[in-house]
């Protein structure tokens, strides 16, 4: 034995006297992969198609918003058809996006939740204000569907970047 | 293979059977036990809907599992070093 301390010796020697223990380290080891790889699996399922969603989500809003600023308040049929169209694309959005996924990774539900509630706050906020305040209104119903955009573009990004890793 | 399953369910807030299923490398019997018997232990959750018309059936974890599930990986992160 070293008095100046234990050397390589006295590690093969300590190894040597417990065989099972760099076996169960590494088993331990790869079990703690198979957990890391199971997250990867489980983030991969579901953030492309939420982020693919939410991203269409924001485009489709902020297009429609910009698209009522030509009409003024009497264009009833006009509002009703671009409204038909941006109902239609949703529907078409969230068929082709989400019913593909098949897991959502864990806090996704509270993650998604915050960004519909506040594309749904700040929609509802731009429709109302516009078509009673600011009808054919250009200027308004542009930033406002910019501004909608913007909590369904951040948790396409969220899902995509954070959760990809 | 319970910890393949409990692994994957412990990283989401809920997952298809179909998608744990095909990650697992289980026919659909054979994960319907394990889930099953996770189920008993109170470990997983099982919810049974529809997407449409068609049958889909959801597994999640709940707390007590996620719970012992980390405490397994403490230990394992103790064993590797």
């Amino acid at each position: 034995m070293n008095i100046d301390g234990p050397d390589e010796h006295d590690a093969e020697q300590h190894e040597s006297a417990y065989p099972g223990s760099q076996v169960e380290r590494d088993a331990a080891a790869a079990r703690l992969d198979e957990a890391r790889g199971a997250a990867r699996r489980v983030a991969v399922e579901g953030s492309a198609s939420a982020s693919a969603w939410l991203s269409g989500l924001a485009a489709a809003s902020a297009v429609y918003l910009a698209a009522l600023g030509w009409f003024a308040r009497t264009d009833e049929a006009e509002v009703l058809g671009v409204s038909l169209v941006f109902g239609a694309v949703v529907g078409v959005l969230a068929v082709v996006h989400l019913r593909r996924v098949r897991a959502s990774s864990l806090g996704f539900s509270r993650r998604f939740g915050i960004a519909m509630g506040a594309w749904g706050a700040c929609f509802a906020a731009s429709l109302g204000a516009g078509l009673l305040i600011f009808p054919g209104s250009v200027a308004f119903f542009t930033v406002a569907g910019a501004i909608t955009a913007v909590p369904p573009l951040w948790g396409s990004v969220r899902e995509l970047v954070v959760v990809r890793g | 293979m319970p910890f393949s399953i409990a692994a994957l369910l412990a990283a989401a807030d809920e997952a298809e059977f179909a998608f744990v299923r095909d990650s697992v490398e289980l026919s659909d019997s054979a994960l319907s036990k394990q889930a099953a018997a996770l189920e008993a232990a109170g470990y997983v959750k099982v919810r049974k809907g529809y997407l449409g018309k068609v049958p889909r059936t959801w597994l999640s974890m709940t707390p007590r599992g996620r719970a012992a599930f980390a405490a397994h990986l403490d230990v394992l992160r103790e064993i590797a070093g």
